[in-house]
């Protein structure tokens, strides 16, 4: 007997994807991840434009993650200008990506993930009954979107983080204002821990690859290389070397894989590749919760969001304790013809950036690599396995749809990000 | 598809999104102070990014993200637009077309060919227009993303019965009634004089010229303004493709009208 399951619209997600998966005596003959997000063909808008417009198109790939998007392409830029910036600029660009990985994080385990666990059918439902949790969900959401704010000047797309350096620097009060509130927000991080530590995830696990950076400084962020679990330690630019994008009859999606097979990326690998660099505080988190790591329950991704919150709000509070930041100028950049290829951790996973330059700095070529792009050959090998476990366990048609919906959310998905991403009817 | 427990006299609002960033929509849920007010003022009946339940049928208000990039949107829109006593276009993709407008002024199949290679003849593809293109919007916010300050205040005026009047002064207006110094007179490209104002965060505050995200304000001189930047040493191909960044489609339509003298009687 064929059993057909389909999700149309996958709710709880940001962007649109459907799911079709087929059962035939209990085994799955088709599982099928495909985006319905309409193109935009960013890579093809980009060709011909100047290198000081791009940070800005490209920003606009993704609302939640623009900031990862904006510092991904600057860093790509200044790599094929050979262009050094200050440590300052490192210090103010890193405190705005934490702003973002606090929202974005807070935003995905309160208001998509946690209702599923809870029995809410969204986060608006179960504010009626958990109003401290969703209160929890928007005071890190706003310290997060205040500090993207006032390092970037908007909290979405933001504008003063240019090629070189930042057009503005932000005001010492402004800075002593967010430090009192970032210390302020630490309980409710550690809380958020608690909270998911506390969940009965599910008790599934399957092999992969993890593919995270490694800098072997500090937990990674905007620097390093891509490493994985079974070996790989390479460059940003020698990327092409392992990973390669295919395309899918169904969905004319382009899949990224090491070599046709599955990885993961996000924040599950970040802590399975780079647990040691987590600062103390929350290394003694693991251990008081008693949480395992590496681990191959992709559930555990939520759990590992939880932990970077933590981690990052400490991180901040030492960047602004221990800085000064002071006004340094426009920088001045010079154009030259070349490749610059960089990469960084998104909320989501390594996102990469990869451009060409002719003399006067318009763009020749560019290949972007989002992190969901990645994970959805992981997430659907992970359905292969999971369904017929839950076949077996469960009867009720709906109750394994939203078993197989946590495990998609529990990936974070993003399918704005995934610009290759097309639902396509072939004739 | 849901059926509704309880009657309430609350308005229905749905948050709908077709081809974006869903930056807007976000910027909804991100009204951190008052979300949960404004949420209890209303009935969130459909919003499929943070619901799972998502009624489909005649609503009170429906925002839309995105801009029309997509033939199945176009049958969306317009059965929003027939279930909606106020249709809302939400930020600069649903309003301008957007960024992936951009496309409109390129080599449209070349830009298609580079992304998916010979097999872009099978692209369900739309070439991306703003929603005001199928059907017509009571209002439009502005901004990419769209403000949430201009979202508050909208959702306040519709609940006390009121669509409010969209406002038409440009950045620059704004810009000098606070006495900033000018981005044009130090030499920058600034867009400011030829695009619609009201942002709550103004770039040329943070020392960045305005790129236009509010969309071309109706008003403005475009032909002089390319001028003026043109005197200034920058390139028209630099100008047009910064004047077209978001919404160049209706740039082109109040450039042809001026030339055709229907703004300069």
């Amino acid at each position: 007997m064929t059993k057909k399951i389909t999700l149309n619209h996958i709710t709880k997600i940001e962007g649109h994807a459907s799911l079709t998966v087929s059962v035939k005596n209990g085994k799955v003959t088709k599982c099928e991840l495909a985006s319905t997000e309409g193109a935009r063909f960013f890579e093809g808008i980009v060709l011909g434009k100047h290198f000081d417009d791009i940070r800005e198109i490209t920003s606009k790939i993704c609302g939640i993650c623009s900031v990862a998007h904006t510092i991904a392409c600057l860093k790509a830029i200044e790599n094929a200008f050979g262009i050094q910036v200050s440590d300052q600029t490192e210090q103010l660009r890193e405190l705005m990506t934490i702003g973002e990985r606090i929202r974005s994080h807070a935003t995905h385990l309160y208001l998509l993930v946690l209702p599923d666990f809870l029995g809410f059918e969204s986060g608006v439902e179960m504010a009626a009954k958990h109003k401290d949790k969703v209160k929890t969900a928007l005071d890190l959401v706003k310290l997060g979107n205040n500090l993207v704010q006032v390092l970037g000047g908007k909290e979405m797309h933001p504008f003063t983080s240019i090629v070189g350096g930042f057009t503005a620097v932000p005001s010492k009060e402004s800075l002593k204002e967010l430090l009192k509130r970032l210390k302020d927000a630490k309980p409710f991080a550690v809380q958020t821990v608690e909270l998911f530590a506390n969940l009965k995830l599910p008790d599934f696990e399957k092999e992969t690859e993890y593919l995270a950076m490694l800098n072997r400084k500090g937990f990674p962020l905007h620097y390093g290389n891509i490493v994985t679990s079974k070996g790989i330690d390479v460059p940003a630019y020698e990327y092409k070397k392992f990973i390669s994008e295919y395309i899918t009859d169904y969905s004319h999606s382009k899949f990224a894989t090491r070599d046709g097979k599955a990885y993961m990326t996000g924040a599950l690998s970040r802590m399975n590749i780079s647990l040691k660099d987590l600062d103390d505080e929350t290394k003694k988190i693991i251990r008081m919760y008693n949480l395992k790591f590496p681990s191959n329950n992709p559930f555990y991704n939520n759990t590992a969001q939880a932990l970077e919150l933590v981690h990052w709000i400490n991180k901040a509070i030492e960047i602004i304790a221990e800085n000064d930041f002071v006004d340094e100028g426009l920088p001045k950049v010079r154009a030259k013809a070349g490749r610059g290829v960089a990469c960084v951790e998104a909320p989501r996973g390594m996102l990469l950036h990869d451009y060409t330059f002719d003399n006067h700095g318009n763009v020749t070529s560019c290949n972007i690599i989002t992190p969901t792009a990645q994970n959805l050959k992981n997430m659907e090998e992970d359905i292969k396995e999971y369904l017929p476990q839950l076949l077996k366990k469960f009867k009720n048609k709906e109750k394994i749809k939203l078993e197989i919906e946590k495990l998609i959310r529990a990936y974070d998905p993003c399918f704005s990000c995934a610009t290759h991403f097309l639902k396509i009817k072939w004739e | 598809m849901v059926k509704q427990k309880n009657k309430s006299n609350k308005p229905k609002v749905a948050v709908q999104s077709i081809t974006g960033c869903a930056g807007c929509q976000l910027e909804i849920y991100y009204i951190e102070d008052v979300l949960l007010e404004l949420l209890d003022a209303v009935e969130l009946v459909a919003a499929p990014m943070i619901k799972e339940k998502n009624y489909d049928g005649p609503v009170d208000i429906c925002f839309v993200e995105g801009s029309v990039s997509h033939t199945d949107s176009i049958n969306k829109v317009k059965k929003w637009r027939e279930n909606s006593k106020i249709l809302v276009a939400l930020g600069a993709c649903a309003g301008e077309g957007g960024v992936q407008q951009q496309k409109n002024f390129m080599d449209k199949k070349k830009v298609q060919a580079y992304v998916y290679g010979n097999k872009t003849k099978h692209l369900d593809v739309e070439t991306p227009v703003p929603i005001t293109e199928y059907v017509e919007v009571d209002y439009y916010i502005k901004g990419c993303p769209a403000d949430k300050e201009e979202i508050v205040w909208f959702v306040k005026q519709a609940l006390l019965g009121k669509v409010p009047k969209q406002y038409e002064k440009p950045v620059c207006h704004e810009c000098k009634l606070r006495e900033k110094y000018c981005l044009l007179e130090q030499g920058q490209d600034c867009y400011g004089p030829i695009t619609f104002g009201n942002c709550s965060v103004m770039c040329p505050d943070y020392n960045h010229p305005c790129t236009g995200c509010r969309g071309p304000f109706s008003d403005g001189n475009f032909e002089e303004h390319i001028k003026l930047l043109q005197e200034k040493g920058f390139s028209k191909r630099l100008i047009m493709q910064r004047i077209n960044k978001y919404g160049g489609l209706r740039t082109q339509k109040i450039m042809q009208e001026a030339k055709d003298g229907k703004n300069h009687p």
